[in-house]
């Protein structure tokens, strides 16, 4: 082969090269938005279809002690009713409701979001298909930047019923999740069914503020990619919503001074950007409670671990630029 | 839970200096701050009262109206009044009078007289001083954020986590963790 061929045969090779990675990168992409498009399917599923099921739920408490608990789930016309023994958790008409055994009560239902990531504006997403009780299923999984799985969601294919959920630690582990035993869909009523519950407390909305009192912290973005979604006024504090896409998180900031012995029991030792914690494993996912410059910190989120711990030291971080304009100009107007 | 319970005294002899029915436990009931055998106790007069039941969801609700309340900033002047009226205010252990000293012009006053005009002085200081302390005080308890000691509710707080998500994002995944959450309490 002359000098002139194998430049030529080099260059044919990098150009294929090139072709097959975007060929590639546009599948990655496309198959990336069509899991987005079906975890946004999935999340209004659950109100339009009636269904009963059984779910195992499984999380690790903040020993590493593996626990499980068998709830019942019944839709019925857009309401949602979750039980547990005679615990009862119900969502109805954009408030949720909760029985236990100090009877109903309700917290204050968060204001809708005017903006929200999209579910792979910060995750890889992919998808497999497989079958769950029978029945076909569609995973999206999640993964970090380093490849490794950061949550498989399954989702039933003929309701997009969320059937499934598995969040994962960096080492592989599942951290926590449920998956249906039992599923069984049901005709729409039309109306002619409701909830069996009936509960007594009144709905509440929770106030919307566009600005936090002096003293408090909201950054519009924390760690790597969670956006601040909503901010709503809490008693004697403010709540904060955020949201990566998939994962949620709430932090709920009190002005004083933390009492450490009041805090329930169990939990384990941590702590964020230097100052004393104590974290909390539950179902639902994580707790971690701390006190800075005068605020106490409670945290929640359903994240890895190793995902949500990076954004916490940056609640206490200060607000943004644009927080910090939007203060200035509504400070003197207080909340509203 | 039930290994955790004590046996219960006779429902119909209670009383003040009774612990176990000591309803001022219902507040710390609420707030998750009870040991676990003051828990026992109120869980036990629950399930057998209904009057307890009852007083449960009224001091439910009154802390909640409570908790509801905004923060506020103290009113603009109200610190510059609380200095003005301390600086303003006599000092309650005036130096010490001879006759003399009160009575200028060298007029002779009966000493009755003036020991009951300095006991005047010092109430009208004392209940001054009382006033100003019972500004700052309210001040203090209502009118300004100040550090006090802050018992999250972690359990209320990852409710509400739930519900947020349920209504923004994904109501399985939101509520169906719930249910075990408070049932395992």
């Amino acid at each position: 082969m002359t000098r002139t061929a194998r430049v030529f045969s080099a260059l044919a090779a990098v150009l294929l090269a090139l072709a097959a990675a975007v060929v590639l990168g546009a599948t990655a992409d496309a198959a990336s938005g069509d899991a987005a498009r079906l975890v946004e399917q999935m999340r209004a599923a659950a109100g339009a279809h009636d269904f009963t099921a059984t779910v195992e739920v499984t999380w690790h408490n903040a020993a590493g002690a593996r626990k499980q608990a068998t709830v019942d789930l019944r839709a019925v016309n857009g309401a949602l009713e979750v039980s547990a023994g005679d615990q009862v958790v119900l969502d109805q008409g954009g408030h949720t409701f909760v029985k236990d055994e100090l009877g109903w009560w309700t917290p204050p239902s968060e204001p809708r979001p005017s903006r929200h990531p999209s579910p792979d504006a910060r995750w890889g997403l992919a998808l497999r298909h497989g079958t769950a009780l029978g029945r076909a299923t569609s995973t999206v999984v999640a993964s970090r930047a380093d490849g490794s799985v950061a949550q498989r969601l399954t989702i039933d294919d003929a309701t997009d019923v969320l059937v499934g959920r598995e969040v994962v630690d960096r080492d592989g582990s599942v951290e926590r999740g449920f998956r249906f035993t039992s599923f069984v869909v049901t005709p729409r009523s039309n109306g002619a069914a409701s909830i069996g519950a009936s509960p007594t407390a009144t709905a509440k909305d929770a106030s919307p503020v566009r600005a936090v009192p002096t003293g408090f912290d909201a950054p519009g973005t924390i760690g790597a990619g969670w956006v601040l979604v909503t901010k709503s006024r809490h008693g004697d504090g403010v709540q904060l919503a955020y949201s990566d896409g998939l994962f949620t998180l709430s932090v709920l900031e009190q002005q004083g001074e933390l009492d450490w012995n009041a805090l329930p029991g169990g939990g384990s030792g941590t702590t964020v950007d230097g100052a004393r914690a104590r974290r909390y494993a539950q179902p639902l996912g994580d707790v971690v409670v701390w006190e800075q410059d005068g605020v106490v910190f409670t945290c929640v989120s359903d994240a890895p671990r190793d995902v949500y711990v990076t954004a916490l030291a940056g609640i206490t971080g200060g607000p943004s630029t644009v927080d910090r304009v939007v203060d200035f100009v509504l400070g003197p107007f207080g909340f509203d | 839970m039930t290994d955790m319970t004590p046996p219960l005294p006779p429902a119909a002899a209670p009383g003040p200096s009774d612990p176990d029915d000591d309803r001022s436990l219902l507040s710390g009931y609420l707030d998750g701050e009870l040991t676990a055998e003051e828990r026992a106790i109120v869980d036990a007069r629950l399930a057998e009262s209904p009057e307890w039941r009852a007083e449960l969801g009224e001091v439910r609700a009154a802390r909640d109206a409570v908790r509801a309340l905004d923060l506020r900033d103290a009113p603009a002047g109200f610190w510059a009044g609380v200095e003005a009226a301390v600086a303003s205010t006599p000092d309650p252990t005036p130096a010490a009078t001879t006759l003399e000293a009160a009575t200028p012009g060298g007029t002779v006053v009966p000493l009755d007289d003036h020991r009951a005009r300095r006991r005047s002085r010092r109430r009208i200081a004392a209940w001054a001083a009382g006033g100003v302390a019972a500004a700052v005080v309210f001040g203090a308890m209502f009118v300004i954020p100040g550090r006090h000691q802050v018992r999250p509710n972690v359990a209320a707080v990852v409710t509400r986590h739930g519900a947020t998500s349920a209504q923004q994002g994904d109501p399985i995944s939101g509520l169906v963790p719930l249910a075990p959450m408070r049932s395992s309490r």
